[in-house]
């Protein structure tokens, strides 16, 4: 089929042509507005409430675990420094890592897939827009439910990785690994029904016309993630469910005298913990290509290439899992096939850094706020690759294995991989999310001390490694070489933090006393910038019907799609009835229409339910348990029978 | 230049004296780099792992070097540069530098993996095989073909292939001596091996590296490579039968170490068939008085730090498994005596 054929189909499907029914703005408002207030706030289910808030949770996290890491640089500034005690400087590194990686990355990304996709794909809402009420709240839940351990003083201590057998009651007899794996568990449902409602909206989901080669390439880069979310998490959730199971039920999975294996456990965990590195990032990278090519003023060059290595990325993460294990006695057949899998991700990873540079090549940057984070981005991810190739090679990793060599190489990967372009994509979409500009130079001010500070703390990191210092020590003597380049690394890290809070300055500022935003302030391509900033509660009043991959770079403007009997729902008839078109899998006509459901308590009481099953497990309280597990029976089967506004 | 250094033998263990200027002139250098002087240094090797993992590192390294430069260098050309009159072809370009280049390289790091790999940790039966048991925060030793059993201090000889077969007491541990080999992991119900050849003659410090509870940083030790026959001696040593202590102190130590709770956790054998299991909750301490450290590796071994040790050792090791046993000054300097003694 030709593209022409494409839109025909599409226009033909839609039913007859453009005459604009009489519905007015207000009455759309109406038919959409949450309730006022605390009522309004639970029962929403509007994406881009949520996911805002998503962002904004995931970043009180952030700037926590980013605490809990200058603590940490404080303590090591010196040498035998006493500014923690050995068992709190645990208890920070397992919570800095278990933070960033749950509570944070993984979250915050989930917050601009839910903002975002609805609008770059042209339509009102996510699939399950209930559901992702629900994701929401339950990782809010799991984020206190683990923070808790401070309120309790006893926050888990045993690594973000919780290796068994330390991880074991005998070697951990407090609460704090139970919170852990408990909440290894719970965020984990979250993060599945996230995965399941983006793969379902962009199938379903799309604009008329939008044909996958016609999609954004953000929403390949959730679509993939979201794929290997499915298959990667269950065995997370299986490590620390039997972990938790071992410890509050005294079964023996992991107890080596017992018939246990230890290995099962790391196996399990890093068959989800490699592909959840690149879960963080592909949906970052994805940001980064389409920001790359706005500020390139160029169409993505190499589209289809990228697309490919979204997807080859995907696959190949689940065999190089073993590259984590090298020093624990596999056999050398088994790790020479995962170090080769590994040096493989060299050619997605070199498609993607191509079509990156020939897009800029091929444009004319302008070095905005948000590309000046994509020129971090790309220069950092690429330290963290090159030396990640180099921990693939055996034998050099056994040198480099839990050395601060790596704890440099992770840094770069998922600070330069995720955080860079998380924070450009926050400058980016700022003014769709909130209608503000912001002080562009004071956020390139930001910037620069974010890059300076970055490289100063981590850089020195690698140098530390190879003069054999290893992690997770909260403390160092004198006389091993190490006090210069850790005093530099601290300075960096105090550098990055002042770099990162000017961020909240600027964004503070913005939000109080920006001027307001236009529709489109970057002269972007995709379709959000086609609605006002912000946009209206529906996105779009009609839905736009799609004809190339920068529908609105295109000479022709999108059309909107017309109503009349096989409209379905495209037009503000549509919209006011709360309807989104439903396109037939692989065909980009709308076959249906889906009934974007109304605010609802349900979610979030579900969730709550959710949240007490893990208290009673906790507190080993059979009844707190018992009961909350009806509770969310219940009210699984109430959610499931009624579709109507709860409120009225 | 091994020519200008001149090995000088101290006790029962080496010290490498280096003599040339050019040492000399590394040893300034290093004052005003302090890194290059690290004990820890994994390129700087004394062992035949260690010294192909460093070559490993230097030709990865001048690749990733060479394709930084020039991929941060057309990112910058990219980012500054104008539109271009004639755009670059999409296909060519990432096919060639996208594909073509990576696979390339990474066809070199593979030879490289699949060479270095095959020259390392191969079995020998002619190995030397010490077993080394990790516990939270020291490490066991033991020689099964002598019956020798010792605690955070590794002798070897030079130029013989030495198997260390590694396990664990408790949780996973990790042995990295970085001037001599790579780490490898000690996991419970598991035996995994470390097979290396130590070339220079030293004291090597080592760490566990795999993180292991509380006092993870100060899990220390030296691994001590010798010429054979100071080996030999070593061994020799802790073979032969206990002498009768000399000093009335040291007597009157012995007996103090018995009446109170050290000899509930150390023994004090250097013979395997000596040690028993029930005081094996901390080190044997048979030979302690010959060992060069303390608290696994992280204090020199002195009278006076032997004795600050044992009246408290959370001073030193906050979290370790050492309870502070409430001693007179007299019962301190006694027990001190004996232990510096031995064997």
């Amino acid at each position: 089929m030709t593209d022409a054929d494409v839109d025909r189909a599409a226009a033909a499907a839609i039913g007859a042509a453009a005459a604009r029914a009489a519905v007015d703005d207000h009455a759309l408002e109406a038919s959409w507005h949450d309730r006022p207030g605390w009522l309004g706030f639970f029962t929403t289910v509007d994406h881009k409430r949520l996911g805002i808030r998503y962002i904004v949770t995931s970043f009180v996290f952030f700037f926590a675990a980013g605490a809990q890491a200058l603590l940490m640089r404080t303590q090591l500034a010196t040498a035998e420094a006493d500014v923690v005690a050995p068992e709190a400087f645990n208890e920070l590194f397992t919570m800095h890592g278990t933070t960033m990686i749950f509570l944070f990355n993984t979250p915050v990304l989930a917050g601009f897939a839910n903002y975002l996709l609805p609008l770059h794909l042209g339509t009102r809402d996510l699939a399950f827009p209930r559901l992702n009420a629900f994701s929401y709240w339950v990782f809010l839940f799991s984020g206190l439910f683990l923070y808790a351990g401070y309120l309790i003083d006893a926050p888990p201590d045993a690594g973000w990785f919780a290796y068994v057998p330390l991880a074991d009651r005998d070697y951990s007899p407090g609460v704090g690994l139970e919170l852990w794996a408990l909440a290894v568990v719970f965020v984990g449902i979250s993060t599945t029904a996230g995965a399941i409602n983006f793969i379902v909206t962009i199938f379903k989901l799309r604009a008329p016309g939008m044909t996958f080669n016609r999609m954004p390439l953000f929403a390949w880069s959730v679509l993939a993630m979201a794929v290997m979310v499915i298959f990667a998490v269950p065995a997370v959730t299986l490590s620390a469910a039997l972990l938790a199971a071992d410890r509050l039920f005294d079964t023996a999975f992991f107890h080596p005298g017992r018939g246990g294996s230890v290995l099962l456990y790391q196996h399990l965990f890093w068959f989800w913990g490699h592909p959840e590195v690149y879960i963080l990032m592909l949906p970052a990278v994805g940001m980064a290509s389409t920001i790359i090519g706005v500020f390139s003023r160029q169409r993505f060059v190499g589209y289809l290439w990228a697309a490919a290595a979204f997807v080859a990325i995907a696959f190949i993460s689940f065999g190089v899992w073993i590259h984590h294990m090298f020093t624990t006695g596999v056999p050398d057949l088994a790790m020479a096939v995962f170090s080769a899998a590994s040096l493989i991700i060299v050619i997605p990873s070199g498609v993607l850094y191509a079509t990156w540079i020939a897009t800029m090549i091929n444009g004319r940057v302008e070095l905005a706020t948000p590309m000046l984070f994509m020129g971090g981005f790309l220069v950092i991810l690429l330290l963290g690759g090159v030396t990640g190739a180099m921990v693939s090679v055996m034998p050099f990793d056994w040198q480099a294995h839990d050395s601060y060599f790596i704890v440099a190489h992770l840094h770069y990967v998922l600070n330069g991989g995720v955080v860079f372009p998380i924070f450009g994509a926050l400058y980016y979409w700022w003014p769709k999310m909130t209608g503000r500009l912001f002080a562009a130079r004071t956020a390139k001010l930001s910037f620069w001390t974010m890059f300076v500070g970055f490289n100063l703390t981590f850089f020195p990191m690698h140098v530390l490694g190879l003069l054999g210092m290893p992690r997770r020590v909260y403390t160092y003597r004198e006389g091993l070489g190490w006090e210069t380049l850790n005093t530099l690394a601290t300075i960096g890290g105090f550098l990055f933090g002042a770099g990162a809070l000017l961020t909240v300055a600027v964004l503070g500022q913005s939000r109080r006393r920006g001027e307001p935003a236009p529709a489109n302030p970057w002269g972007a391509d995709t379709l959000e910038w086609a609605a006002a900033s912000p946009p209206p509660e529906y996105n779009f009043a009609a839905i736009p019907l799609v004809r190339s991959r920068h529908p609105l770079w295109d000479a022709a403007p999108l059309e909107l799609a017309g109503d009349g009997e096989a409209a379905h729902g495209v037009d503000r008839t549509g919209a006011l009835a709360r309807a989104t078109p439903v396109l037939s899998g692989m065909e980009t006509e709308p076959e249906g229409e889906l009934a974007i459901p109304r605010p609802s308590w349900r979610p979030v009481a579900v969730a709550l339910a959710i949240a007490m099953v893990f208290v009673g497990l906790l507190i080993e309280a059979v009844v707190v348990g018992a009961a909350a597990a009806i509770a969310v029976l219940v009210g699984v089967v109430a959610w499931a029978w009624y579709t109507g506004d709860d409120l009225e | 230049m091994s020519d200008h250094v001149v090995t000088v033998a101290m006790s029962d263990h080496v010290v490498t004296v280096a003599m040339s200027d050019h040492v000399v002139t590394v040893a300034m250098s290093d004052h005003v780099v302090p890194v290059a002087m690290s004990e820890g240094n994994t390129l700087d090797p004394a062992g035949s792992e260690a010294g192909t993992i460093a070559a490993v590192w230097w030709i990865l390294f001048a690749i990733a070097a060479f394709v930084a430069v020039v991929v941060i260098a057309a990112i910058v050309v990219g980012m500054l540069g104008r539109r271009r009159a004639q755009p670059l072809q999409p296909n060519r370009f990432v096919g060639t530098f996208g594909v073509a280049a990576p696979a390339v390289l990474l066809l070199v790091a593979a030879v490289v993996t699949i060479v270095s790999t095959d020259a390392l940790r191969s079995a020998d039966d002619e190995a030397l095989a010490v077993d080394v048991i990790g516990r939270q925060f020291w490490w066991e030793v033991r020689y099964p073909d002598h019956g020798v059993v010792t605690a955070n201090e590794i002798h070897v000889p030079q130029g013989v292939p030495i198997d260390l077969r590694l396990t664990s007491d408790d949780v996973i541990h990790s042995l990295w001596v970085p001037r001599l080999a790579g780490k490898v992991d000690m996991i419970p119900g598991q035996e995994n091996h470390l097979r290396f050849e130590a070339t220079e003659t030293g004291t090597f410090w080592g760490a566990c590296a795999e993180f292991c509870g509380v006092q993870h940083a100060f899990m220390h030790f030296h691994v001590v490579v010798e010429p054979a026959a100071d080996f030999e001696a070593w061994i020799a040593a802790r073979t032969a039968p206990a002498a009768e202590l000399e000093s009335p102190l040291a007597r009157r130590g012995r007996d103090v170490f018995a009446a109170n709770a050290c000899a509930g956790c150390h023994s004090v054998a250097t013979r395997s068939s000596d040690d028993s299991d029930v005081n094996d909750a901390g080190p044997p301490l048979g030979d302690l008085g010959a060992r060069q450290h303390l608290a696994a590796g992280v204090i020199e071994n002195t009278p006076d730090n032997l004795a600050a040790w044992i009246a408290d050792p959370d001073a030193f090791k906050p979290g370790s498994k050492m309870p502070a046993v409430e001693l007179s000054a007299d019962e301190l300097d006694a027990i001190v005596a004996y232990l510096e003694s031995l064997p």
